[in-house]
């Protein structure tokens, strides 16, 4: 198996809203959504992005204060803390004017109305990006913060892996060729990447020991368990 | 950011990580992974919690982080190794700030053949 992060079509989304939003005209605001069910690779996706691209990734907690976010933004900046909640938020303001970083918020589901609204504030300030994610209701919930909801010029929907998907994963990472046939036995078996990576090691182990260079859905049927 | 940057952001932003997830998010060399890995699991940064099936039925070390110092990331340095004396003399692997306990230090000469 090839190591490789896999770009998947949730991948491309995201990474192309994020060009959107970097790129975007002035008076445009700079907000993104990223949402969906879990494990579909929101976290892992937009750490990947993140590294790549100089973010701040910021990871909530479900007791987590308005002060307490302010203060974990301003050490992810490299500042230390400072006691007053003000000075807190000019110390943000000070080093994304310094530095522009794209500041990636996960875990959003937890955030109450004073949350939600001061991430509006440090991007209304700064002008930085301010990604959130959250899980399948985040849409739903953010449409309550009008003023918010109005500054999400991206909203990107994770979901399940298509058909597609898994052929193009199999030809990033799988070191043997899946037939067209064997493309769609697993897509009728999962959605799911982890149990996507289990089927492409299978037909690797199958390819291998049978000296075959393309595998099908009938020799995946022989190694399923 | 330094691919450096990049893997110890990983480590603080995930938390609990493989070594196959750390090479495949940030791209890093993998010798260079697993000397870094190595040297903060020595140093108390990162523990091994648990293990993990890979697909081939393997057994791989789940690491989580416990000890978050800040964004900066610990880099790695070179030890000076005397071949003479068998010595080898290496930096310190926590900070030596004063009212540190004695019991949290390490010593600077950290091997000897004798």
């Amino acid at each position: 198996m090839r190591k490789a992060f896999a770009i998947t079509s949730n991948v491309e989304r995201f990474v192309g809203a994020m060009e959107n939003l970097l790129r975007r005209d002035s008076g445009v605001p700079g907000m993104a959504l990223l949402y969906g069910d879990p494990g579909l690779g929101k976290t892992r996706t937009s750490i990947w992005w993140a590294l790549k691209n100089d973010g701040v990734f910021i990871r909530t907690k479900k007791v987590m204060t308005a002060r307490w976010l302010l203060e974990e933004i301003v050490a992810e900046l490299g500042e230390a803390p400072m006691f007053r909640t003000a000075d807190l938020f000019r110390q943000i303001e000070d080093k994304l004017m310094e530095r522009p970083r794209t500041i990636i918020v996960d875990e959003i589901d937890y955030f109450d109305a004073r949350m939600i609204e001061t991430l509006r504030d440090i991007h209304d300030v700064s002008g930085a990006p301010v990604v959130l994610i959250g899980m399948g209701q985040a849409e739903k919930k953010l449409m309550r913060y009008k003023h918010l909801f109005d500054r999400l010029s991206e909203i990107i929907r994770f979901s399940d892996l298509t058909l597609k998907d898994i052929a193009t994963i199999g030809d990033q990472l799988c070191e043997v060729a899946l037939t067209e046939d064997a493309i769609s036995f697993i897509y009728s078996d999962t959605t799911r990447f982890r149990k996507l990576i289990v089927w492409l090691y299978r037909a690797e182990m199958f390819a291998n020991a049978n000296g075959r260079e393309k595998v099908t859905s009938a020799d995946l049927e022989k190694v399923k368990r | 950011m330094t691919m450096n940057e990049q893997v110890w952001s990983f480590i603080r932003w995930t938390k609990r990580f493989t070594r196959e997830e750390l090479f495949v998010t940030t791209g890093c060399e993998r010798a260079n992974a697993n000397h870094l890995i190595a040297a903060l699991k020595m140093a108390g940064y990162i523990k091994v919690t648990a293990t993990e099936r890979t697909p081939a039925g393997q057994r791989r070390p789940v690491y989580e982080l416990v000890r978050d110092t800040g964004v900066k990331p610990p880099r790695l340095v070179r030890s000076l190794y005397d071949p003479n004396t068998g010595e080898i003399f290496t930096p310190d692997l926590e900070p030596q700030a004063p009212g540190l306990p004695e019991s949290r230090r390490r010593p600077r000469k950290c091997g000897s053949r004798s």
